[in-house]
């Protein structure tokens, strides 16, 4: 199943500018580990030390929250998966 | 209750007297309620030249339209004025519950004019006002106060009151209710300068006269919220964990804009402030309950205690003297929120003072015998309270740190754009974010046009490289306008990623008023570009122009230092290509004036006079 993740602009700089990239995989969490095979430098930025998604990391699919238990929700093949901080600045 | 009242009161205090006043059909329409309601007082009551801290100055408070019903994160309510911190326009905003008790009252404003001949306070009720001694309260602190006006009126009365920083004078006092404060820019300074203590309203809640309509759309907001991450996270967390992010991205200032990242990050994190959790607090009507209480149960500081501190605040007292005690910043909020002073400016003030001691600018002996040494949090706590009572070295930093720089012949250390210290992301890093506070109307406020696309990574109205500069100013246009309109609600910024704005807004506003057309989201967004232009009209007015737009030469020239993460090596290159940019796309003249092209454009024709003298 190819399913394209794309890697969000601010961490563009630690992977040379790559903008997305296309991996094989049936889940979010497949999709997630899959890009984190190429560019070990976003795992702590995505999972905490114990592998969970960090909470303020949201998923969306074709542009809809994948929220709640996103790792193991399903993709399809030609979906494109976006990566979000959601945390709050105030 | 209607919740739009078309009510204001006006309150004067050199002659007592109290009047009631309907706002005006057209300033309904054009302006909406909340922030547009008070630009629209302000340009036209406060005449240019006028000192901030006279009696001919005004302060307002106002709520927004929505306050006071059962739609979420509504109740927002803002203090504005001239500042003296500053001489711009000025907005504040604060949480808790005095926005919407302002409307159970029966008011959408109320505006403050003139100078108490001793200290007085107000209480407010919906039959009647009246203007009373305060000798007893002056000198207290802002929880003693509001615990005496609540015993004396009743468990159905709120309050905003200023403590001993506004009394002092201090340029950067808050007014605070509960614990919550209209931090920024001296609101308090104001309020303390007119001998007033403390607003006191007591009133009943009642949400009775909800139409069907906003019920439907209260409704529709909850469904939203109920499933989307972002509302479910920041209930959780607050806003205590952003600094695990923005320390990643290189951009949480340290030693004074120095570093991009604090060399002990992994002792301020989320986590480690969630062991010192000891409960939870909001405003009215709003699930999130955002604000999350800490409590300091061992060391130095065993039993400081503060509803907080957000993220700036968690910025503010450990970055700029790299400080890494979480308790100390606890107590350094407590000491703020109780003498009412703005954590931002107040910390960012003391780290320019360490940086000038390292320096030998200051020496021992200029600062009380203090050792400033980076990560002493001893000597940061004496200082705020030094600040708050005006004593020794703490008489000239309460002035601000533009002032202070320019006694010590020390600007190149003064981090600040208009007079207003730069808040916790650094503008090397986040541009988009830098250049709000260049060409934002209240200085460098990291909530005027917050760049949501650059630190979070929102993709609406489309994704931002954080280091593009004159590209993007039309990100920096479409986050303050975003912001204007929402600020007429007045909805809490957080909320704005929780799904339901700006669509399921734009609706409710039009079910409150009636008003079909702030449905349509590009006529709100019209009604923010004319807030905007409005605010810009006074500054222009007051002699603002090209030149203020402007950054602290550290961040044009001094590259960014990271330690590694992205961002190494940055510096803000375009200023002036972006300005010529941004005027451009705001249909403003080369030298940052309102055109008389778009001020007929947003219906402000009647400013064209004064834009033509500047
Ligand atoms: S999100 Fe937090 S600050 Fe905003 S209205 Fe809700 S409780 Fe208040």
């Amino acid at each position: 199943m190819s399913v394209t993740v794309v890697i969000p602009h601010f961490w563009g700089y630690l992977v040379n500018g790559v903008k997305e990239v296309d991996v094989d995989c049936r889940t979010i969490g497949e999709c997630l580990t899959a890009l984190t095979e190429h560019f070990p430098q976003l795992n702590d930025l995505l999972f905490d030390k114990k592998g969970r998604l960090h909470g303020f990391i949201d998923i969306t699919v074709n542009e809809k929250s994948a929220y709640p238990d996103e790792l193991n929700k399903p993709v399809n093949d030609g979906d494109k998966v976006f990566i979000a901080n959601i945390i709050a600045g105030g | 209750m209607e919740h739009r009242t078309g009510r204001l009161l006006r309150v004067d205090l050199s002659t007592g007297r109290v009047t009631r006043e309907m706002v005006d059909e057209q300033t309904a329409l054009d302006f909406v309620g909340g922030r547009g309601f008070g630009i629209n007082y302000l340009y036209r009551e406060v005449a240019p030249g006028t000192e901030p801290l006279s009696e001919k100055n005004k302060l307002i408070l106002v709520n927004g339209v929505l306050a006071g019903s059962s739609v979420q994160a509504v109740a927002r309510w803002m203090a504005i004025t001239k500042s003296p911190l500053t001489g711009t326009f000025f907005r504040s905003v604060a949480g808790a519950d005095f926005g919407a008790w302002l409307k159970f009252a029966g008011y959408d404003l109320i505006i403050i004019e003139g100078k108490a001949e001793k200290p007085v306070y107000i209480h407010l009720t919906a039959d009647g006002c009246q203007i009373l001694d305060a000798g007893h309260l002056w000198g207290k602190d802002t929880r003693v106060t509001q615990q005496w006006l609540s015993q004396q009126y009743g468990q159905n009365t709120r309050t905003a009151c200023i403590g001993p920083a506004g009394e002092n004078l201090v340029r950067y006092s808050a007014i605070v209710s509960g614990r919550r404060t209209a931090g920024r820019g001296g609101t308090g300074t104001v309020m303390g300068s007119k001998n007033l203590k403390a607003i006191a309203i007591t009133a009943q809640r009642s949400m009775s006269n909800e139409s069907e309509a906003l019920r439907n759309l209260i409704r529709r907001q909850v469904d939203i919220m109920r499933t989307n991450k972002a509302f479910i996270h920041h209930k959780e967390m607050g806003t205590t964990e952003t600094q695990d992010v923005t320390n990643r991205l290189g951009i949480f200032p340290v030693k004074n804009y120095r570093l991009g990242k604090h060399p002990d990050h992994e002792k301020l994190t989320g986590a480690e402030y969630r062991k010192l959790r000891v409960g939870e607090f909001g405003c009215y009507s709003c699930a999130a309950r955002c604000g999350k209480a800490h409590l300091v149960t061992s060391g130095a500081y065993k039993g400081a205690t503060s509803e907080g501190p957000e993220y700036e605040t968690i910025w503010s007292f450990s970055a700029p003297i790299e400080n890494s005690s979480i308790e100390a910043t606890i107590a350094a909020d407590e000491i703020c929120d109780d003498m009412g002073l703005d954590t931002i400016s107040t910390g960012a003030c003391i780290g320019f003072v360490y940086e000038l001691y390292e320096r030998g600018i200051l020496k021992k002996k200029d600062v009380d015998g203090l050792e400033l040494s980076y990560g002493n949090h001893e000597s940061m706590l004496a200082l705020v309270r030094k600040i708050a009572l005006r004593e020794g070295i703490g008489n000239l930093l309460a002035e601000g740190t533009a002032r202070a720089a320019a006694t010590l012949g020390a600007e190149y250390y003064a981090m600040h754009v208009k007079g207003l210290d730069l808040p916790a992301y650094d503008p090397r890093g986040a541009k988009s974010q830098g250049y709000n506070y260049v060409t934002s109307n209240i200085g460098a406020s990291h909530c005027f046009g917050y760049a949501r696309q650059e630190i979070f990574g929102a993709t609406v109205p489309r994704p931002v490289d954080r280091f593009a500069e004159a590209e993007n100013a039309d990100i920096v246009i479409y986050n303050q306008n975003l912001t204007a309109m929402g600020e007429v609600g007045i909805i809490c910024s957080f909320s704005q990623g929780w799904g339901w704005f700006p669509e399921v807004y734009g609706k409710m506003l039009a079910a409150v008023t009636g008003v079909e057309r702030l449905a349509d989201l590009g006529y709100l967004t019209t009604v923010g570009e004319r807030i905007f232009n409005l605010e810009r009209a006074f500054n222009v007015r007051e002699g603002f122009s090209r030149s203020h737009d402007n950054l602290p030469k550290r961040i044009t020239s001094e590259p960014l230092v990271t330690g590694g993460t992205p961002g190494e090596g940055q510096v803000v290159r375009e200023l002036d290509k972006f300005l010529d940019r941004y005027y451009q796309l705001r249909g403003w003249t080369k030298e940052g004036v309102p055109s008389a092209q778009k001020l007929k454009e947003l219906n402000l024709g009647s400013v064209l006079e004064d834009m033509a003298k500047s």
